[in-house]
């Protein structure tokens, strides 16, 4: 499987081309505006698209709103700017970032435009790693790697096999001209890519008062980064839970299997009755939670009887068993 | 001389009111104070000061680059905390607001030409309402910023905050027995009032009376975002750390430090000239002032008093209420009451230390250090702290 270095690709492109079978038309990109409660609005990808984008949830209070994750897509997120001043006459005022992942954060600057004075929030450690992506999110920088990613593709395509001398079938050529006109899309988009770092940053707990609706921002450890921030409504028991939650996989790349599983767990005592996840559709029960907590424990535990001095993760790989959990999460997809 | 302002509430006024003594300036009767009013607050008046009607007079002091603190004038009746501007590239941090919608007003027009950077930050030291009465004004000046406290200060300032905004009547009823006073000539124990003793309650009434509009202006206005250990706050090439490092003067003091300038603003965990230890938590305190001791700051903003520009008086300070810790440690055995304490207390050595024999000094040192500080330490040592409240030690 290609390898994909940009980590807002790594994502799709693993659930994509590891397949290569999902019979899914892919981009252009878009979103859907999904009611998840009152004053409660996610703004989702309604599929996963070579360059994703997380889900954008609007939190609308009496004062405030409040917006947890800016997306991807500088267009995306213009249109949904437009939308959240449909659903309510009050300012943005507060964007939080659940994580550093591109993904997440990238359109920002739309918000800054949209609403001058919105303040960003984020753990130290988001603060900081998305600094060092300032510079480049634009210009050379963004479209150089884009367009290296993109020409393998494109050469494949045009030969009509794969690396390994075998044909490819038709759907895996729409597959691939899905895959290509994303990237095409984002390359476009590199031209409207502005950096906009964070103003507010906290390392445990933070709580917004929007007027009428309170809103708590926790980091509760290390998780799928080191700097995870939730979002807890407390009235009305949802979750915004960015990467620590993904469906229908987690992403789990330079993540912390074991502090994780905790997290989850910690996720699961609050007690939510919704979960918005940081990419898929909203969940109303905990039981992807409570599965996902339990892939992890599984994982970690048997990684740990295995292990021993001067073993690799390959090695290590060998030892442990999760193929019961294989087909739960893909549904033998 | 300088005035003495002991009082991180209100009225200034009590001391004169109910110490019926013949020497204006001999030590007030606490128990006296104490029962009065439900009030938490008072000063002793110095008479050089007296002549001078100091109503809402600020003065304007540079602190740091981009950092500025506006510092209360002499004041007799009422006072407030300093408040103090951090200016980034961006945006602009206030640190408390006071308690006078008018001198916040002026304040606001004065920062403006300081400075043309939006305030999008008003960071809330603690709970006592001379600190964050005006955050309307802000607010209304700058429309959209957040108002930021820790976790405990926010409830607090809900609770109290609707609350001393209707206070003008209550003004009056404090003022009654002063004016009685005046009426009578006579002290409520029978004795003559000096012209002196009627010069320096005058004083008082006519300063009370001119802040009593200012109870018909406030409109409260509460904190945004709430916080448990800290927040960073980027004003642009400028970073400012609002932090809490423990329970203290309360239990949800915030301690603002920029570390680019060295300037730490400390809210009233420094009160110049005497702490200001009503509802405090003195073990704990002193423990917070080994951690500002431990920062690196060459410029420090109290929360009342002028900037300090070394770390003298915060190790006094931290010395004082190390000090008073020990003494209670040393006479309290179980079953003895803050009054037992301090019949058998030696405290002189600290308050020689800290008064340096100054009469005034050390009727603020009375009430607070010796009356309220103690009967703090005797509840930790009983260990049944009593909630915080505006009404508690009044």
């Amino acid at each position: 499987m290609r390898t994909l270095h940009l980590v807002v690709a790594g994502l799709a492109a693993s659930l994509s081309l590891a397949a290569d079978a999902a019979p899914k038309s892919w981009g252009p990109f878009t979103y859907e505006t999904i009611k998840v409660a009152d004053n409660v609005y996610a703004f989702d990808e309604p599929k996963l698209n070579a360059i994703v984008s997380s889900n954008i949830i609007a939190v609308l209070g009496d004062k405030a709103i409040l917006v947890f994750d800016g997306g991807h897509h500088p267009p995306v997120t213009r249109a949904i700017t437009a939308e959240i001043r449909k659903l309510s006459s009050k300012p943005v005022k507060y964007l939080a970032i659940s994580h550093w992942h591109d993904d997440h954060w990238v359109a920002n600057a739309e918000f800054a435009s949209a609403w001058p004075a919105v303040q960003f929030i984020a753990h130290p450690f988001t603060a900081q790693l998305m600094e060092t992506r300032e510079g480049k999110l634009n210009g050379a920088a963004c479209i150089d790697p884009l367009a290296s990613q993109v020409k393998p593709l494109r050469e494949e395509l045009a030969s009509g096999k794969h690396e390994d001398g075998t044909p490819i079938s038709d759907r895996g050529k729409a597959f691939l001209r899905d895959e290509i006109s994303g990237f095409d899309q984002s390359i476009a988009e590199c031209a409207e890519a502005r950096y906009r770092g964070v103003d507010l940053t906290f390392d445990s707990e933070l709580q917004i008062d929007l007027g009428g609706r309170k809103v708590k921002l926790l980091h509760l450890g290390r998780g799928n980064t080191a700097g995870d921030v939730v979002a807890w409504l407390p009235e009305s028991r949802i979750l915004l839970a960015g990467d620590l939650i993904v469906h229908p996989f987690p992403f789990a790349t330079q993540s912390y299997i074991t502090e994780w599983a905790a997290i989850l767990r910690k996720l699961d005592a609050m007690g939510p009755a919704i979960i918005v996840p940081g990419h898929g559709p909203v969940l109303h029960d905990k039981q992807y939670l409570q599965d996902l907590a339990s892939l992890f424990e599984s994982i970690s535990s048997q990684a740990h009887a295995a292990w021993q001095p001067g073993m690799s993760a390959d090695d290590l790989r060998k030892k442990v068993d999760i193929s019961t959990w294989s087909a739960r999460f893909s549904h033998d997809d | 001389m300088r005035p003495i302002i002991q009082n991180a509430f209100l009225i200034a006024a009590l001391t004169v009111s109910v110490s019926a003594r013949p020497d204006p300036r001999a030590p007030f009767d606490s128990d006296a104070l104490r029962s009065a009013t439900g009030i938490m607050a008072f000063a002793e008046v110095p008479l050089a000061a007296a002549t001078v009607h100091a109503k809402f007079r600020y003065d304007t002091v540079p602190v740091a680059k981009g950092i500025t603190t506006f510092i209360e004038g002499p004041s007799h009746g009422l006072v407030q905390g300093n408040i103090t501007l951090i200016v980034g590239e961006k945006a602009a941090l206030v640190i408390d607001t006071g308690q006078f919608p008018a001198v916040a007003r002026r304040v606001i027009a004065d920062m403006r030409k300081l400075t043309d950077k939006p305030v999008r930050y008003l960071a809330i030291t603690h709970w006592h309402m001379d600190h964050y009465m005006a955050n309307s004004e802000f607010a209304d000046a700058w429309p959209g910023l957040t108002i930021i406290a820790q976790d405990f200060t926010a409830p607090m300032m809900d609770k109290y905050g609707g609350r001393y905004q209707h206070y003008g009547p209550k003004v009056d009823e404090n003022l009654k027995p002063m004016r009685d006073m005046l009426a009578s000539g006579r002290a409520p124990d029978g004795t003559e009032l000096t012209a002196d003793r009627r010069q320096r309650i005058e004083t008082v009434i006519s300063e009370v009376e001119a802040a009593k509009p200012e109870f018909d202006l406030m409109r409260y206005r509460g904190a945004d975002m709430t916080f448990e250990n800290g927040i960073d706050v980027d004003l642009g090439n400028r970073v400012v750390k609002l932090m809490h490092l423990g329970r203290g003067n309360t239990a949800g003091d915030l301690v603002a430090y920029v570390p680019d300038a060295h300037a730490l603003i400390t809210g009233d965990i420094l009160v110049h000239p005497v702490p200001f230890s009503y509802g405090s938590y003195l073990s704990e305190w002193s423990v917070v002032l080994g951690k500002l001791a431990d920062i690196e700051a060459t410029v420090i903003v109290p929360g009342h008093g002028p900037v300090m520009h070394d770390k003298a008086y915060m190790l006094q300070v931290r010395e004082l209420l190390d000090g008073v810790v020990a003494e209670v440690k040393r006479v309290w055995k179980p079953g003895m009451s803050a009054d037992d304490v301090r019949k058998v207390m030696d405290l002189s050595k600290q308050r020689d230390a800290f008064c340096q024999g100054d009469k005034s000094l050390e009727n603020s040192f009375k009430a607070s250090i010796e009356t309220a500080g103690v009967d703090r330490v005797t509840q930790e040592l009983e260990g049944k702290m009593k909630p915080e409240a505006f009404d508690e030690n009044g």
